[in-house]
């Protein structure tokens, strides 16, 4: 594994690379040129947002009009991973196009790795766009008032998103409505909400007592226990340090009914911003691009929150609407990633794409032109784990870590039965050690310090 | 070994009465004295608690006044983060003088502030709207657009005053959407008596009745009044609205550290 020598990334270097970038595509494919005015671009990002959560997407749990209404708009992905399953990482991924080992945000509140363009800053050099942010940013502070390649507007209020999001949203709505109608450049404006994130503060207000103030107002409306709430024990050692509090079942199902509520929270606030796309008469020339950093545990495998790669925090909505392309569509059959979020921005916004991406631009999906390639999403998580998600399986290892894991996603969705000590599934298992080490062996390791708790220690033995 | 950070209490139990109390969050509060009408003439200031309390806090001030054939309310809402920026928002709305207090017609006012208290550039929304037979029409600078929307409906404001004027344990569910910052839609809220009981606090107990609220993206409420039926105590999910008449104060206090911290830390990095 090589590494680049360490240097800040300046406007010339975007520059630089973008004329390197722009040959290295035109000999993969033809760039499509733009033949009209540059789209503008939405981004649209919640946090711990998982995947069926939406209703538009089956979920019967929650109520998401406006989310649904940009899958009407668009193409849903329903085989959409994170990155990296943690805030932080996954969203140096997102904005870069690069596995979190490359842009060394490989756990939370790390800089982006100095020597990677962000989105802001490759669409505001190479294509002349006007970058805006409202939101969390966490890369590595929540909320900040400097972000590289952006202009910042500030919305404040870390840590509650009950609290904080109505300014990300109103934000937005002030940057759409004031914005010049004649303004020559296009947009790229992030809104980037922090619900359904509170789900954590629930979590630590009722973990210990597991009082339920409102239960009996709410307790006809409680959603099911998942059904995997139950899992196979045999898992990597790692996972014997997540969260997994000693509810009863009632206590599960109101936590269910909370996190539901906050995915309403944050649909109304989407809905502001989506109206005053609207409102600007933008809306037929813009990307929207909705997406979460990661899911949450919602019960099942007993788990709260994020943070390890089973699909309840691993998979995130993705919903792209671009002018021109296909328009209440769900795929079902596509491996897509976080990594495929700046390639497609780049491809709409008629921008070759920074060296060394490792996602895919989502043109060929979205418009059922061209070829799509990959055979495989990656994931990594707490510096350690890997997955490697094929069409019919999944393989999670972490490193120093003799558990591995196997799931057969056809036969299995929610992740019960770990095939890996199953002899008969050992040349599957080979396959994807193969195609891990393939995609490791390809990277550019950012040197990252490791914390203290990621320290190799030994696994947990119980007493005789 | 690095030291472990420690769980502010405050993120340790779900928000009641009897918790921010034990938290000391009601050391000093007063129980106002003197008549109260609900059907009035008044003004109420609240502080805005967080549960993140190390990261912001806010102030709202609600006034309502009886205007011809119905009610003026004013909010005033001031959310600041521990960084100093703040965001202020400022709703001007006619109501009906019905149980819900319906909006009618409103202007909204919202902005971000800096921490030199600078109004940040593109933040700026000033709103018009008004409700008339299920549609909501919202009108922005020579723009307008129209929306159905479900009846009965109410606001967040409006209902920290509806809530003054139930009739306790005789109250009937109350079924309604609700139209939070007078534009986010959010249907099929229930409103219903909770309970009534003795509050006890600095070795005084405080008669109170309380309500609650559920509904579609919104995480619960609950909404307490004490014997002259003035609202004391409202809670929602994760923040709290705290009757205080000195919460402004608080506040600017709060301001002003956060502003010096970020003075110093601006500092530090130049």
């Amino acid at each position: 594994m090589k590494e680049q020598a360490q240097r800040t990334w300046t406007r010339r270097d975007v520059l630089k690379a973008g004329a390197a970038g722009a040959a290295t595509v035109a000999t993969r494919r033809a760039f499509s040129a733009p033949t009209r005015r540059k789209p503008n671009v939405l981004l649209v990002i919640t946090d711990q947002q998982g995947l069926d959560t939406l209703s538009a997407l089956g979920c019967t749990d929650a109520h998401t009009p406006h989310m649904d209404s940009l899958c009407r708009r668009g193409v849903a992905f329903r085989e959409s991973y994170s990155a990296n399953p943690l805030c932080s990482p996954a969203r140096s991924s997102m904005f870069t196009g690069r596995p979190t080992l490359e842009t060394g945000v490989v756990y939370n509140n790390r800089p982006i790795r100095s020597t990677v363009p962000n989105m802001g800053q490759w669409l505001r050099e190479q294509g002349g766009y006007e970058t805006v942010y409202a939101g969390k940013w966490h890369l590595p502070q929540s909320f900040t008032p400097a972000i590289p390649g952006f202009d910042v507007i500030a919305t404040g209020i870390g840590g509650q998103g009950g609290v904080c999001d109505a300014g990300v949203s109103r934000a937005c709505q002030g940057y759409l409505r004031t914005r010049s109608a004649s303004s020559s450049k296009p947009f790229l404006l992030v809104a980037s909400f922090l619900q359904p994130h509170d789900i954590c503060q629930f979590v630590s207000m009722h973990a210990k007592s597991g009082e339920m103030v409102f239960h009996d107002m709410v307790k006809d409306q409680l959603p099911p226990m998942p059904p995997n709430h139950g899992f196979d024990p045999r898992e990597p050692h790692a996972m014997s340090r997540k969260p997994r509090p000693k509810w009863t079942e009632a206590q599960w199902r109101y936590y269910l009914w909370n996190y539901y509520r906050m995915v309403e929270m944050v649909d109304a606030e989407v809905g502001r911003v989506l109206q005053a796309l609207e409102d600007s008469g933008e809306a037929d020339n813009t990307l929207v691009v909705f997406t979460a950093d990661h899911g949450e545990g919602r019960g099942r495998h007993h788990l709260v929150t994020k943070n390890y790669l089973y699909d309840e925090a691993a998979k995130v909505p993705l919903v792209v609407a671009a002018p021109g392309a296909a328009r209440d569509r769900q795929d079902a059959t596509h491996l897509v990633s976080g990594l495929d979020v700046l390639p497609t921005v780049c491809d709409y916004a008629g921008v070759a794409p920074p060296t060394h991406m490792h996602g895919f631009s989502l043109r060929p999906l979205l418009e059922g032109k061209g070829t799509w390639s990959r055979e495989y999403a990656p994931a990594e998580v707490t510096i350690t784990g890997r997955m490697v998600r094929t069409p019919r399986y999944k393989y999670i290892a972490y490193k120093r870590d003799p558990v591995e894991q196997l799931f057969d996603m056809r036969k299995d969705p929610g992740e019960t039965r770990n095939l890996a000590p199953d002899g008969s599934y050992a040349s599957t298992l080979a396959e994807h050690r193969k195609l891990l080490a393939e995609w490791e062996a390809g990277l550019d390791v950012a040197p990252v310090p490791l914390p203290k708790w990621a320290q190799p220690r030994k696994p947990r033995t119980k007493k005789q | 070994m690095a030291k472990k950070r420690k769980l502010d209490p405050a993120r340790t139990r779900p928000l009641t009465l009897e918790f921010l109390r034990d938290l000391g969050e009601l050391k000093e509060f007063a129980p106002p004295a003197g008549d109260f009408d609900p059907l009035g003439a008044w003004t109420h200031t609240y502080r805005l608690w967080l549960v993140q309390r190390r990261l912001g806090g806010g102030v709202l001030v609600l006034r309502r006044e009886p205007a011809k054939g119905g009610v003026r309310l004013t909010a005033d809402l001031a959310v600041a983060e521990h960084t100093g920026y703040i965001r202020k928002a400022k709703a001007v709305v006619e109501c009906a003088a019905d149980a819900l207090c319906t909006p009618r017609a409103w202007t909204l006012e919202s902005q971000g502030f800096d921490a030199d208290d600078k109004p940040i550039r593109g933040t700026k929304v000033t709103e018009r709207g008004t409700i008339a037979n299920g549609v909501l029409e919202t009108r922005f600078g020579d723009r307008s657009r129209k929306q159905k929307v479900p009846l009965p409906v109410t606001c967040e404001w409006s209902l920290l005053d509806a809530v003054q004027r139930l009739p306790g344990p005789k109250t009937k569910p109350m079924a309604f959407a609700l139209l939070e910052e007078l534009d986010l839609l959010k249907p099929e809220q229930r409103l219903e008596f909770r309970e009534t009981k003795g509050f006890t606090l600095s070795e005084r107990t405080l008669p109170l009745t309380g309500y609650q609220q559920v509904g579609r993206g919104v995480l619960p409420w609950q909404y307490w009044v004490d014997a002259q039926h003035r609202l004391l105590f409202a809670f929602g999910g994760l923040r709290a609205y705290i009757y205080d008449p000195t919460a402004a104060e608080w506040m600017q206090q709060k301001l002003d550290r956060a502003r010096a911290r970020t003075r110093r830390l601006k500092g530090a990095k130049k």
